[in-house]
């Protein structure tokens, strides 16, 4: 999958866990760029993206995220065949 | 007749139930869980006592421990007992805070309690040298926990402090809540007899131990009752709440204590086709936040198939300033729900019958007082009220503390021999009902804030209006919590939202606080203040939830 398409599907993925459907992220995105955006909500995130993609992703993995950058390029490793 | 065991301090009750072979804890850390009997109990408390006293320290001292989820958490807060030291957790610095603010007002807290020593990790050393090059530290590390004999519990005298709890408030103003041996015991005795605690409970949690409910209900009582505890990392567990199943069913768990967001952090995360036994959980009792019904009925008609029942889900109403409960449901039957008219509560603060047709709210109830607490409803001339009359919850009893550590206001918290919780609440048939609060306190995520220190927080923030800001909670369905909404006016007078503004209000709030916000910024002149000046969170709350209602569709908490 094309980091384009992992955004696009990562994009999905907030909104569906921010129940936002207008919300926009990028790479350089935070948790203080976006409303409720906790440490229960990213656990919520991080559920979300696993059923999406069907991949796992370790708690040791989550919490090292700073960034959807950092979210989609984990994706991106965990989809390399 | 004497028993030849006197029952007057935690470990007069803990050496009582010692067997060095027995298991009193197993630590869960990293996909491992690891057993740790009294006996090791015992040396690694033995080790930190020794230490503490060749650091000179006295009967009285007071220890701060700061330290991540590792079995040295219980070593050194009992060491400190062993040497007649006052220890208080205290939470480490989480990877969104700026460890230079923590630790600076860290500073303040250890200098105006007069710490004399603080427990941590060399991974936290130089930050806290860097701040308070003064202070006496101790690392964790530089213990050899099985050198030496055991040490003997000294004779205390009950009414000497035992530890102090500090909870609300930014770090350096945190205010410490002093219970001695006798307020602990006398509060332990009695809740576990109202849970029937016995030998074949087992407690499973993941709470932190800086927080009450973490400290008492799943240390302190375990400890004091010989009740075995499966002790998780909190950290963990928000990844993988499951894990708290699993070890319940594992080592046959009887108890658990969550707040509401946990039970409903639960509901969102167990994989649906999970398979656990909970049926031998004798409760899940919903404490430190307000318990929502459909939180519990989710959660019952989620877990049944688990065997999850009505009756394993009790509530409890708790406080550091009471030990820990004030009130618990009786275990064994479901809870009970108190439906009441709307518009009697609301418009003459009466929790009346509803009428057929007419709306109405349902509240459950929290059980009834720990026997020996006096429970009193307290009007605004703090006159006491009859059931179902809303006011002000006030308590007194043995387990009730005599006020905050080196504070001289706190007396101004009790009124004719009772303490001022800052809750609202009736009683129906006995029973109390949380309805609300008075004091300025917002519980988000089992942890409370006070609104004051958010917009004093939000008001040095560089672009927002001083004086011009209003932070108030919002139940979030979604998250089973209350979200911290923070409404702020720009300074410059420009009306739009500023994206830079909002994140550094956020950056701010957790690197401060540690607190997620959702930031609204509005014009010049939005927020409304009372008739006597003050900025009116009740009025701006509803203002705020008016204007979200226009917007559209809810999004969460709002």
């Amino acid at each position: 999958m094309d980091p384009e398409a992992i955004m696009a599907e990562l994009q999905q993925a907030f909104r569906k866990t921010f129940l936002d459907p207008s919300l926009v992220v990028g790479p350089e995105t935070t948790s203080a760029d976006v409303d409720g955006w906790d440490s229960l909500s990213h656990v919520r995130l991080l559920l979300m993206v696993e059923r999406q993609f069907r991949i796992r992703i370790s708690a040791q993995e989550g919490s090292r995220l700073r960034c959807v950058g950092d979210l989609a390029a984990l994706v991106a490793r965990k989809l390399e065949p | 007749m004497t028993t030849g065991w006197k029952q007057q301090t935690i470990l007069d009750f803990a050496f009582h139930h010692w067997h060095p072979d027995r298991v009193f804890c197993r630590f869960v850390k990293a996909g491992e869980t690891v057993p740790m009997t009294f006996g090791r109990l015992h040396a690694g408390a033995s080790a930190y006592a020794r230490a503490y006293r060749s650091q000179g320290l006295l009967p009285g001292d007071l220890v701060f421990i700061i330290l991540g989820h590792s079995p040295h958490l219980l070593h050194a807060f009992l060491g400190a007992l062993l040497a007649g030291c006052v220890p208080s957790f205290l939470p480490f610095p989480s990877e969104k805070q700026d460890p230079g603010h923590y630790w600076e007002t860290s500073r303040t807290l250890f200098q105006r309690t007069r710490a004399r020593l603080v427990v941590t990790e060399s991974r936290f050393e130089a930050g806290l040298r860097g701040a308070d090059p003064g202070q006496r530290l101790l690392l964790s590390e530089s213990l050899q926990l099985d050198d030496g004999p055991g040490v003997p519990p000294p004779a205390v005298d009950p009414d000497a402090v035992a530890f102090l709890q500090h909870s609300s408030g930014t770090t350096g103003l945190k205010k410490g809540v002093v219970l001695t041996h006798r307020m602990v015991v006398e509060q332990a005795v009695r809740y576990a007899r109202i849970l029937g605690l016995g030998p074949g409970d087992k407690i499973v949690s993941w709470l932190p131990l800086y927080h009450d409910m973490g400290l008492i209900a799943c240390f302190i009582l375990p400890l004091m009752f010989g009740v075995e505890l499966i002790l998780m990392d909190p950290f963990e567990w928000v990844y993988q709440p499951a894990l708290l199943f699993q070890l319940a069913q594992e080592h046959a768990a009887t108890l658990a204590w969550l707040p509401n967001f946990a039970f409903q952090h639960l509901c969102h995360m167990v994989d649906p086709d999970a398979r656990y036994d909970l049926g031998r959980m004798r409760a899940f009792i919903s404490c430190s936040e307000p318990c929502k019904a459909e939180t519990m009925q989710r959660f019952l008609a989620r877990f049944s198939p688990l065997g999850v029942r009505a009756e394993q889900l009790q509530v409890c109403y708790a406080m550091a300033e009471a030990v820990f409960a004030v009130t618990q449901t009786p275990l064994g039957r479901p809870v009970g729900l108190v439906v009441v008219d709307r518009q009697a509560f609301q418009d003459s603060q009466r929790a009346l019958p509803p009428v057929p047709g007419e709306p109405f709210l349902t509240f459950p109830v929290t059980g009834f007082p720990v026997p020996g607490l006096a429970l009193r409803i307290l009007d605004e001339e703090r006159r006491p009220l009859p059931e179902r009359r809303v006011g002000e919850i006030a308590i007194a009893g043995p387990c009730v503390f005599p006020g905050y550590f080196r504070d001289p206001e706190s007396g101004s918290c009790f009124t004719d021999g009772f303490f001022l919780t800052g809750d609202l609440g009736f009683l129906a048939d006995g029973q109390l009902v949380v309805s609300g609060r008075k004091k300025e306190v917002i519980i988000s995520r089992g942890k409370n804030y006070y609104a004051h220190d958010i917009e004093l927080i939000t008001g040095s923030v560089d672009g927002v209006k001083p004086g011009r800001v209003a932070a108030f909670p919002v139940y979030n369905e979604a998250s089973g919590t209350e979200d911290v909404i923070v409404v702020a006016e720009r300074a410059d007078g420009a009306t739009g939202a500023d994206a830079n503004l909002v994140r550094e209000i956020r950056r701010r709030m957790e690197q401060e606080l540690d607190l997620p916000v959702r930031v609204r910024i509005v014009p010049e002149k939005w927020l409304c203040k009372t008739t006597s000046g003050k900025m009116s969170r009740a009025d701006n709350q509803a203002k705020y939830l008016a204007e979200q209602r226009l917007a559209g569709p809810p999004r969460p908490g709002a």
